[in-house]
């Protein structure tokens, strides 16, 4: 009887815990409808075979573990259209943490993309290319 | 009831504010709610996985509302349910944004991301020795090392894989209260195995007495060494014990205090089981011994309203019953109650004078009930049932409470046959000796 109970008491608990997850991820949807919806260009199929190094790269190397392009990766950090808001100069410091962007980025984030400086310049402009590519 | 409701939605709140924290105030950037969902889910996750130190903690105050056997089932279930809830975070994640999770070859993954995988073999691990380590024979002592040693390196991966992915960290402040969410359940971990043992291990006790009680029962008299012992706790409370030169942590077994309080001695009713309890009889007189206690909530002071009670015990289960009534006697309880208590035989029921004595000085009834009894026994036989049940209780017998203590088998007919008389469930308390 008593193992009864806590079968019942973690059943509840956890049916809860998923609920309430559930209520608390619609929020954040309906919080991000509400704000400016932005809007995700689909890419290009021939501009993503022409860049196809610097977006097997983008994957590779992690920068698809915070950023997204045409839904693929995370999608709270969506780069499709930086290339229109942003020159090639800004792209390259957000991109690898480097020049102004190391101070406007956040500091965690500065110190994870500061790896980047390992990259090749091959590699880096493989991937600005690519970045470029996303109007 | 209410206690323990409450207790319940604490625990709902310590997982879910951080998750709501995170995403009400500054809310982060929306990805979609399969991306939303799977983050709250592993921080939720996370939160359950801390948690599950603080169920094991020994914090009293927490556990008194359910009971230590409760406490342990609870922590069983919740493992289960947190176990899923990440291989769903991991899933949903790897079907919507196969991506994002990256390469799985340590060499080449962020390493907040091994650590996260990492940490999921090891809670994987955790979970399915535990269930499965009666079945595999591993030793209780042993796992429990590498149970307490695993789950500590895998919440502590979690952490930083929570900390290094930073989703939905998005503002300094939430950073620090990550930080010091893991830091209270890192206290938890540092409370049961530093503080906890260090206090312990400053009031040695001494093996005052020991002798065979019956079969393989042993009794067991401790003394404090240099402190005033234990003195207050409520008669049916249980304490952590360990023998030898120095508390080892891992070996320790809980048993069920016999003495009623206000004595400076602890009286302990053993029975040789296993590869502990064995060696009760082979204990040096000046072993050092270690108390870690009292827990519990199998006890007659949380009932203070009952207008009587009946006691059921199998065997070494007599330890905390014997504690109650010993207790009553002392306080000069005069409120009626029978005592069943069941053993194979005469031969191998233990405190039989004791109990007799006691039946004198309260209004005591004591009811011996032997399933292998011998030739000339005139009492019961058998095992505990409505019909005995009936043949020894009064008439009236509401606003009575039962304390049964036994082998599992035994507490499922009794607690079937109590109902069966009309005991409402609230009126029924049990207390089981096998926590693992
Ligand atoms: C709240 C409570 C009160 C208890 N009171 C008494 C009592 O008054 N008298 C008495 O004789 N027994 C009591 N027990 C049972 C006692 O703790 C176990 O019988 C003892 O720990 C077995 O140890 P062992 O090494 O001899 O047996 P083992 O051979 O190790 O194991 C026998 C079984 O006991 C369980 N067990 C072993 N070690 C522990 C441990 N450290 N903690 C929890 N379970 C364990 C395991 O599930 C195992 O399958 C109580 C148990 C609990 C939970
Ligand atoms: C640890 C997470 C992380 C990683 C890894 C990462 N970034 Fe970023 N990046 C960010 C954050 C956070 C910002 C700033 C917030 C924002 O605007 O999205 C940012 C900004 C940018 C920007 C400017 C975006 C804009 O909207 O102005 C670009 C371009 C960019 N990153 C490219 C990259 C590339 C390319 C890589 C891989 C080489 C990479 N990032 C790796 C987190 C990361």
């Amino acid at each position: 009887m008593r193992e009864r109970l806590a079968f019942l008491s973690a059943v509840i608990t956890s049916v809860l815990v998923l609920a309430m997850s559930g209520l608390l991820a619609v929020k954040l949807q309906s919080d991000a409808q509400a704000g400016a919806s932005s809007g995700a260009q689909n890419l290009d199929r021939e501009e993503e075979a022409r860049f196809a190094r610097g977006r097997a790269l983008f994957f590779s190397e992690g920068c698809a573990g915070c950023h997204s392009v045409g839904g693929e990766g995370n999608p709270r950090g969506p780069l499709d259209g930086v290339a229109a808001r942003r020159s090639r100069e800004q792209l390259r410091d957000f991109a690898f943490g480097t020049g102004t962007a190391a101070q406007e980025l956040p500091r965690r984030i500065a110190v994870a993309k500061s790896v980047y400086a390992e990259l090749s310049d091959a590699d880096r402009e493989a991937i600005l290319a690519f970045l470029e590519s996303l109007h | 009831m209410i206690r323990a409701a409450l207790w319940l939605a604490l625990y709902l709140g310590l997982v879910l504010l951080p998750p709501a924290l995170l995403v009400l105030l500054e809310p982060p950037r929306s990805g979609g709610f399969a991306w939303d969902f799977a983050m709250i889910l592993g921080y939720s996750a996370l939160a359950m996985f801390g948690l599950q130190f603080v169920l094991t903690a020994r914090f009293k105050r927490a556990t008194a509302p359910f009971g230590i056997d409760l406490i342990y089932a609870l922590h069983r279930w919740l493992a289960i349910a947190a176990l899923l809830f990440v291989m769903v975070h991991v899933i949903l994640l790897a079907w919507r944004y196969p991506a994002a999770l990256g390469s799985a070859d340590p060499l080449r993954a962020p390493w907040h991301m091994s650590a996260g995988r990492l940490a999921l073999i090891l809670f994987a691990f955790i979970v399915l020795s535990s269930l499965l380590r009666k079945r595999l024979r591993w030793a209780y002592e042993s796992w429990r090392f590498w149970h307490g040693l695993a789950a500590t390196a895998a919440l502590l991966l979690a952490i930083v894989h929570a900390e290094g992915a930073g989703h939905f960290l998005n503002a300094a402040w939430k950073q620090w209260a990550w930080g010091a969410l893991a830091a209270f359940w890192i206290f938890a971990i540092i409370h049961v195995r530093l503080l906890r043992p260090w206090w312990v291990a400053r009031r040695p006790w001494r093996i005052a007495s020991r002798e065979r009680l019956a079969g393989r029962m042993w009794r067991l008299r401790l003394r404090p060494v240099g402190h005033e012992g234990l003195r207050r706790f409520e008669p049916g409370q249980f304490a952590w014990l360990s023998f030898g030169q120095h508390p080892i942590r891992l070996a320790e077994h809980p048993f069920s205090i016999a003495s009623a309080p206000g004595s400076e001695e602890l009286e302990f009713a053993i029975k040789e089981l296993g590869d502990f309890t064995s060696t009760i009889g082979e204990l040096s007189p000046d072993t050092h011994v270690y108390v870690d206690g009292p827990y519990g909530a199998f006890s007659l002071d949380r009932e203070p309203q009952a207008r009587g009670f009946v006691f059921i015990a199998g065997g070494a289960g007599i330890a905390p019953i014997l504690s109650m009534i010993r207790a009553m006697a002392a306080r000069g309880d005069l409120r009626p109650a029978v005592l069943f208590y069941g053993n194979r035989n005469l031969q191998r029921t233990a405190y039989r004078a004791e109990l007799a004595a006691l039946a004198e000085q309260c209004r005591l009834k004591v009811v011996l009930l032997l399933h292998e009894p011998e030739t000339d026994w005139e009492g019961e036989r058998g095992y505990i049932s409505e019909g005995i049940l009936r043949r020894h209780l009064p008439e009236k017998h509401d606003g009575w409470h039962a304390f049964l203590c036994g082998p599992k088998p035994m507490l499922a007919l009794a607690e079937k046959s109590l109902r069966r008389l009309g005991f409402p469930l609230a009126a029924i308390h049990s207390e089981i000796f096998d926590l693992a």
